[in-house]
């Protein structure tokens, strides 16, 4: 095999994984790459400085404690460089594999198969350990020191620590990588390229969901590893892949801290704190062995499983299947509903495009998957926190419970704000410019009519059950039309600033803006007080007085937004996005 | 279909003075377009001439540096909305959305447009079967050949019974049978009282279907005449001889020869 096409391939298709299926093509690949890089080392430097804040301001501290207390630090980045290099993968999901592309423009030059497929596997592998060492190369520096800054340990312990930890992350960032690329080896190995080609798009966004979700889940989940996790007769040990690799660390530097002696004479209740300490942590070491051997072992297997599937899938350059199409019935029969329901021509097209392109086109599915991952998570802290703090009504509603529903919504609402912004084809907006009749207020109507439908009618319908299950069928009645006109109302406000054509408009990269984390205060703040109100009403028994009031503030948000979009105005398609230089204020 | 346009007595397309500038670099200069109900117009050049940009200055799609498009006398940059309710547009590139049929697509091009439920979906039927591509119209059109996204897009441009045509490269892609439909289709579209702008650099299609030709050449117009006059003007036999004529500065032969020893070039 010569390496000289397989260099220059690895490095063409790694071009394409971060222009193409990472960052969009039109976008600027220097900016957009330093941001990503910037905010990866960012987050890795403020997660470990904020995570060593227990070591550096305890003034007590013995080597016992920090034994215990580093090993939900380690399950930390453990887990996160699992899935955030899982998440990086699945995002990338149709460039894990020999391409349609690939086959067409390769396949006629005077290249090997075998040759082309390492490359790709190269440029898959550079991919993903540039991203985790973005990633975790700060932490793995900063953790270690920070976690001992107060403890008596040589320079070599703290090397040990640090190249044990930089050893673990990397091979927790391997199994993520690893374990998303023998998924879908698997998949298509099994289910053959068509059937495959049909169900991929399912596969990857319920992974996605799957594991942004549990990404953003890590700092609730990290707090409980030594208390209940690390237990003999825990049953999530074996099942958690990051603690594996926690086993694995404590095998190789877990010694260092433990047989360390505090040094120093102990208050009483120090000492017991300390005592208990060592006690938990002698626990949870009976473990570590049989947990290191499971991460060498399925870390293993998990990367020749995926290996062999890679090589197996790719072994031919073959065109892709045909594409599967929409049953007639179904087309007809939603045609003809959603005909009933949207009159108006124009807001017809705007709302079947709608549809057509959240479900159907990668870069908006990915939008709505990362927004649905967001909003289980929040719902699953706004139960862990509702619970917590209204114990006592624990048989009334409780906040938290209610919260999931407004949650849900306000976060899918957010999702489906971004994604019609990015253009649906970039290329292709000729025809909607060509076509358009230039009634902007017909148009966003009919995205919006299709965005109630798919983030406020579908999740109100899909939690019913679970609301009637945990109150009153009549209840969860009055919950729905909360939700409904709530969401509504929510919908109507997210659109009354917005002036551009729905998936036809140049794409306009967002900026990380400084009133983002006020953003989302604000959205727990609304959400938490809607689900309250809600509460109120269902207590008082108020419940479709409270539904009308929502529903009176979605038609009032109606006719402003009616009253705003009266008068057509000029309309640019192709607005040019301000060069970086003048968004940082560098233009003098 | 009466047969008769619904402008058959408009003045059709006129442009005048139509410059397309690039940071100073003038790529279009000082073209004049004049299209009339029942003419077809070739718009030939070479690659790079600009034509492309001409067709998009035309359609709105890029607005010009300089200069006029008027069509039935008014502006149209005035109302640009209005003027392509009247046009229809195949542009050079099949650039269309993947994720959408066939039939999805011209569904959203006809709602767009405006045209009632059950005349859309009997004009798409009818629009699909006539080009043969019915049996796809519900795949995806990511996996539609380049023929088959291509009469896709002439069938968009005919949806709503345009008065104006403006068809860059439209036989890219078809097969024999289907181009000799298309000609066929603008010769009959013309008789119709159809204004037609035929751009292409296809010199056989351009001779056979359009009254009068226009020749880009570096941004601007060389010649601008019936391919009789510019056969008798030229002494030449054919439209290919004049455009020879007219823009190929270099011998096609020598050229091919020094194309043909590059690539036998050894280390």
């Amino acid at each position: 095999m010569s390496a000289v096409p397989r260099r220059l391939l690895t490095a063409h298709f790694l071009r394409r994984l971060i222009d193409d299926d990472l960052i969009s093509p039109n976008a600027d690949r220097h900016e957009s790459l330093s941001m990503i890089g910037a905010m990866l080392v960012s987050l890795g430097l403020f997660v470990s400085v904020l995570a060593s804040m227990r070591y550096l301001f305890n003034p007590w501290l013995t080597p016992a404690v920090a034994s215990v207390s580093a090993l939900g630090d380690h399950f930390l980045y453990a887990s996160a460089a699992m899935t955030a290099t899982a998440l990086l993968t699945l995002l990338v999901w149709d460039g894990l594999a020999v391409d349609a592309r690939d086959a067409s423009v390769l396949g006629a030059m005077p290249i090997r198969v075998r040759t082309i497929v390492a490359a790709k596997f190269s440029a898959l592998i550079t991919f993903a350990s540039m991203f985790a060492a973005a990633l975790n190369l700060v932490p793995s520096l900063v953790a270690p020191a920070l976690m001992v800054s107060k403890l008596r340990i040589s320079f070599f312990q703290l090397v040990a620590l640090i190249l044990a930890q930089t050893l673990v992350v990397a091979m927790s960032a391997a199994f993520g990588f690893f374990a998303v690329l023998a998924i879908r080896g698997l998949l298509q190995a099994l289910l053959g390229r068509t059937l495959f080609t049909r169900i991929a798009a399912i596969v990857q966004a319920t992974l996605l969901v799957s594991v942004a979700s549990a990404f953003l889940l890590l700092p609730i989940v990290a707090t409980r590893v030594s208390r209940t996790w690390l237990e003999p007769q825990s049953r999530a040990v074996m099942m958690a892949p990051p603690l594996w690799f926690v086993g694995l660390q404590e095998m190789m530097t877990g010694h260092i801290l433990s047989s360390m002696p505090a040094g120093r004479r102990l208050p009483p209740r120090i000492a017991t704190v300390d005592a208990r300490a060592a006690e938990t942590y002698a626990n949870a070491r009976r473990l570590f062995p049989g947990l290191a051997a499971t991460a060498a072992v399925k870390l293993t297997a998990v990367t020749v499983i995926a290996l062999v599937l890679f090589a197996w899938n790719n072994r031919r350059m073959v065109p892709p299947p045909p594409a599967a199409a929409t049953a007639g019935w179904l087309r007809r029969g939603f045609s003809a509903t959603a005909r009933l329901l949207v009159r108006q021509p124009e807001t017809q097209a705007s709302f079947f495009f709608t549809l057509q392109a959240l479900l159907r086109s990668p870069q908006h599915r990915l939008s709505l998957a990362a927004s649905l991952a967001f909003g289980v998570t929040a719902s699953v802290f706004a139960v862990a926190v509702g619970s917590a703090t209204r114990r006592a009504e624990a048989a009334a509603f409780t906040a938290g419970v209610l919260a999931i529903q407004p949650v849900l919504i306000g976060a899918l609402l957010i999702g489906f704000r971004h994604a019609v912004r990015v253009p649906a084809e970039l290329a292709a907006n000729w025809a909607v410019q060509v076509a358009w009749t230039g009634n902007t207020r017909r148009h966003i109507a009919g995205a919006k009519a299709a965005g109630a439908l798919l983030f406020v009618v579908v999740p109100v319908l899909a939690l019913a059950p679970f609301y009637a299950t945990a109150f009153t069928p009549r209840d969860a009645l009055g919950i729905a039309l909360c939700g409904l006109a709530g969401g509504l109302a929510a919908l109507e406000a997210m659109f009354l600033s917005y002036t551009k054509l729905p998936f036809a408009c140049g794409y306009l990269p967002a900026n990380l803006k400084t009133l983002a984390p006020i953003g989302f205060f604000a959205f727990i703040y609304f959400t938490y007080q809607f689900a309250h109100g809600e509460r109120v009403a269902l207590l008082s028994g108020t419940t479709t007085g409270f539904a009308v009031r929502l529903f009176i503030v979605f038609l009032v948000l109606r006719a402003v937004d009616a009253f705003r979009r009266r008068t057509p105005r000029p309309f640019e398609f192709d607005e040019i996005p301000e060069p970086p230089t003048q968004r940082l204020g560098l233009n003098g | 279909m009466n047969g008769v346009s619904r402008n058959g007595g408009g003045r059709g397309l006129e442009a005048r003075g139509l410059t397309k500038r690039y940071s100073s670099v003038a790529v279009v200069r000082n073209v004049d377009v004049v299209v009339r109900p029942g003419e077809v117009i070739g718009y030939l050049g070479p690659n790079g001439s600009g034509k492309t940009t001409t067709v998009r200055m035309l359609t709105g799609l890029t607005e010009p540096s300089d200069g006029t498009v008027l069509h039935d006398g008014r502006d149209v940059y005035s109302d640009l909305v209005a003027f392509r309710r009247r046009l229809g547009y195949v542009p050079e590139e099949a650039h269309l959305y993947p994720f959408l049929s066939g039939r999805e697509f011209l569904e959203l091009v006809g709602r767009l447009r405006e045209l009632p439920v059950s005349l859309l979906e009997k004009k798409i039927v009818s629009l699909l079967e006539l080009f043969g591509i019915l049996s796809a119209a519900d795949q995806p059109m990511s996996g539609y050949s380049k023929g088959m996204k291509q009469k896709v897009l002439i069938s968009a441009a005919l949806l709503h019974d345009p008065d104006l045509l403006i068809l860059d490269e439209p036989e890219s892609g078809l097969d024999v049978t289907a181009v000799l439909v298309l000609r066929s289709l603008i010769t009959e579209l013309a008789r119709r009282g159809k204004a037609i702008l035929y751009s292409s650099h296809i010199m056989e299609s351009v001779e056979r279907v359009c009254s009068r030709v226009m020749v880009l050449h570096r941004g601007a117009v060389v010649a601008d005449d019936s391919t009789l006059n510019l056969r008798t003007l030229m002494s030449r036999d054919s439209l290919e001889d004049v455009f020879a004529e007219l823009v190929v500065q270099d011998n096609p032969a020598r050229t091919a020869s020094d194309i043909a020893d590059v690539a036998a070039m050894r280390a």
